[in-house]
């Protein structure tokens, strides 16, 4: 089961905080796979391959226009977060998760079905999306056969006739949903971040993933009709609805914060109820000699 | 025990790995799931965590290099463990091993003993021992030492590295003598610990009263029926994705034999009756008991009413029930009132067991390791070929003083028909 959550404007600092909360109470299992989709002031993040080379505007500039930076543990270089970008941190076990052939899900296998879920995400805005193999990500304008690095996920109706696979080459590829991930003791955090409305030019910043010479986009760019282009919140839940077929779970909206911190709470109030593990559980002597006849053996 | 940590797989399609960075070293005391080591690739930045507590003993695998998944890349060994627990059964004499003998053994424990125990006059040591002393010994020596239960680390070697030759346990034994009487050697002499005593839990107490009971109370009596599952494994495979999207539960066995002996049940009601006061009770509802082995004991939890039951709400049923078991969160009466109880042993490749009946039912039955294997098929006209099919055992224990031999075999031959011929809806 997923979770998920729509947050709207998140501090980047909140964002760190959220996930190591809910990636701990995911680790005792008293929470799902929780999905956070929220959107973040304009931050640079630098992961752990990150070379500082790569961030093209001086500290003075930066501070000039606002943004933050931050070093983070997650894989990858660097990239931008502002508004009209859909950030996504989807906090799951790894280990609750299978692949099509129903094996285990490995790192790399999740990261392939993020962007399977984000490439059909960019479809059902009628946006062509596909993936380029060595880099990770979702890109539009990619050449037909270009879909290799599939997971099992893929394979699940789409095989080669999905979206990507027969797009024409506008023979510029621009990365359009970034990924990048951390796991630990199979919980995964970090996630991904796709431009919707992304102000593009806060990408001169940077040399974007440590890449250079590819553009990015973002949905407003590629709909047919800038006019068109949804809201955040609305590319939010779809996503979310995405990733339930993707990954093949059940997706409840939750209502608030508050809502998941409850359910933990009461999933850890009910362990407490019952014994630790080394003490079996009882009926009530009263019950007993309410329910049964004296010297009827008495049941576990 | 020493633990080997591996190569992980990052993906269904990637078959090796690069060990990006080291968390911990050489030496370093590691807990249970705490990270070790980091693998970087692709935009994902993966801890991985250690299998068992211990010590990181050795790393076998550099920063930055790329090794084939499941390469063992470092060895956990529970160093400080070894040590409280040759304390704890207090064996002298293993511990002197260390001393003499080349311990390439089979007993981890004596290799990574650090303390030395207290000398004490020569004690006959498990067979583990004898591995090493084959180097050092010839097959009369070892013939000798048998014989008057000796262990050769005691025994001085005055020949080439420590040999010991025929005088040498000649000479031991007229000094120290042998071990007392000759026992095998698979059976340790003389222990001086006593026993590790554990006082019952409550639920161990209440299942040894109960099981004890039983056996008194109803003569047992199992039958055991083999059926081809084949139908149903290919059922079950077919439309397993699909049901678990659909009604979000998983499609095990389970609700297919179950649904099967509600079924069996329905036509042959002694099997579900209890025998009380001097009457058959035919009870009108059939609750399936469902034995759960949990880490702590046994329970079982009842599924009410399976008569009225879809074979989705059977399903459901179940696995809401095993899954409430196992988090201890069952209602008291969720546990109790069952007429007929199913317990799998299955799961654990068993040919077939003789389970004891759960008083005050009639019967119960034990559904044991789905296998395949080479099965006769006669054809309608009369052909045999061998084919492969998955085969399970089926061992109804019955209670003789209800239901007899035949009514046992009929309740069986229905349950076997009905489910090697399965052609009920699954919804």
């Amino acid at each position: 089961m997923i979770q998920y959550l729509y947050l709207g404007r998140v501090a980047y600092d909140e964002g760190l905080r959220l996930q190591a909360e809910f990636a701990a109470l995911r680790f005792e299992g008293r929470v799902e796979n929780v999905l956070l989709l929220l959107e973040h002031p304009p931050v640079l993040t630098l992961g752990r391959n990150a070379d500082r080379a790569n961030v093209l505007a001086s500290d003075e500039l930066l501070a000039a226009r606002g943004v933050t930076v931050h070093e983070i543990n997650r894989g990858g270089d660097v990239t931008y977060h502002g508004p009209g970008q859909l950030v996504g941190y989807p906090i799951f076990d790894l280990r609750s998760l299978h692949t099509e052939n129903g094996g285990r899900m490995g790192p790399v296998d999740f990261v392939r079905g993020i962007e399977e879920a984000l490439i059909r995400l960019c479809d059902g805005f009628g946006v062509r999306a596909g993936r380029i193999a060595g880099l990770t990500g979702v890109w539009c304008g990619v050449s037909a056969g270009v879909r290799d690095q599939g997971s099992g996920i893929e394979k699940q109706g789409l095989g080669t006739k999905g979206p990507g696979t027969n797009s024409v080459s506008d023979g510029l590829e621009r990365k359009i949903g970034a990924i990048g991930i951390h796991v630990a003791r199979g919980i995964t955090s970090h996630g991904f971040a796709f431009n919707v409305t992304t102000d593009l030019k806060a990408f001169q910043l940077i040399v974007p993933c440590g890449i250079p010479d590819h553009a990015v986009t973002s949905l407003e760019r590629e709909m047919e009709r800038a006019e068109d282009s949804p809201s955040l919140e609305t590319v939010a839940h779809e996503a979310a609805r995405q990733f339930g077929l993707v990954f093949g779970e059940q997706v409840l909206a939750v209502e608030s914060l508050e809502a998941l911190r409850t359910q933990a709470e009461a999933t850890a109030a009910a362990r407490l109820e019952f014994p630790a593990e080394d003490t079996p559980m009882q009926v009530p002597a009263e019950v007993e000699r309410l329910m049964r006849k004296a010297g009827h053996p008495i049941r576990a | 025990m020493p633990t080997d940590v591996i190569m992980p797989q990052m993906g269904e399609s990637i078959f090796e790995g690069t060990l990006t960075k080291w968390l911990k070293k050489a030496g370093d005391r590691v807990e249970k799931d705490e990270p070790l080591f980091e693998i970087s690739t692709d935009k994902v930045d993966a801890e991985i965590p250690s299998p068992v507590a211990g010590v990181l003993s050795e790393i076998k695998v550099a920063e930055g290099e790329t090794v084939e998944v499941n390469t063992v890349v470092a060895v956990v060994t529970e160093h400080g463990e070894a040590v409280a627990e040759a304390a704890k059964k207090a064996e002298p004499a293993q511990a002197t091993h260390s001393t003499s003998a080349p311990s390439g053994t089979s007993s981890p424990k004596v290799a990574t003993h650090a303390s030395q125990a207290q000398s004490a006059p020569p004690q006959v040591a498990p067979k583990a021992q004898v591995e090493g002393e084959r180097t050092r010994s010839s097959p009369l020596v070892r013939k000798i030492a048998k014989e008057n239960n000796l262990d050769l680390s005691q025994v001085a070697g005055t020949g080439a590295d420590g040999r010991i030759c025929k005088e040498d346990i000649l000479r031991h034994l007229s000094e120290y003598g042998g071990g007392g009487v000759a026992v095998p050697l698979s059976a340790p002499q003389a222990p001086l610990a006593p026993p590790q005593v554990v006082p019952l839990s409550r639920m161990r107490a209440i299942i040894a009263e109960r099981m004890v009971e039983s056996m008194r109370v109803s003569p047992h009596v199992h039958t055991v029926y083999k059926v081809d599952m084949t139908r149903i494994v290919k059922i079950r495979e077919r439309e397993k994705a699909g049901f678990e999207r659909t009604n979000g539960v998983k499609l095990t066995f389970m609700p297919f034999i179950a649904a099967a002996v509600v079924e069996a049940l329905r036509k042959h009601p002694v099997v579900n009756a209890s025998l009380a006061d001097g009457a058959v009770h035919y009870h009108q509802n059939i609750n399936l008991g469902i034995a759960v082995a949990l880490e702590w004991g046994l329970i079982v939890p009842v599924v009410k009413g399976a008569e009225a039951l879809s074979f989705l709400g059977l399903a459901r049923t179940i696995a809401d029930l095993a899954e409430r078991a196992r988090a201890k969160k069952l209602k008291p009466e969720e546990a109790s009132g069952s007429t007929f109880t199913l317990t799998n042993s299955g799961v654990f490749g068993d040919e077939f067991s003789t389970p004891i009946i759960n008083q005050p039912e009639s019967a119960i039955l034990a559904i044991s390791g789905l296998k395949k294997e080479a099965v006769v098929l006669t054809d309608a006209e009369g052909n045999d070929t061998i084919a492969i099919r998955s085969m399970q055992h089926f061992t109804l224990g019955f209670d003789h003083r209800t239901i007899d031999g035949a009514d046992a075999c009929r309740f069986m031959l229905d349950l076997k028909k009905t489910l090697e011929g399965w052609d009920k809806k699954i919804g």
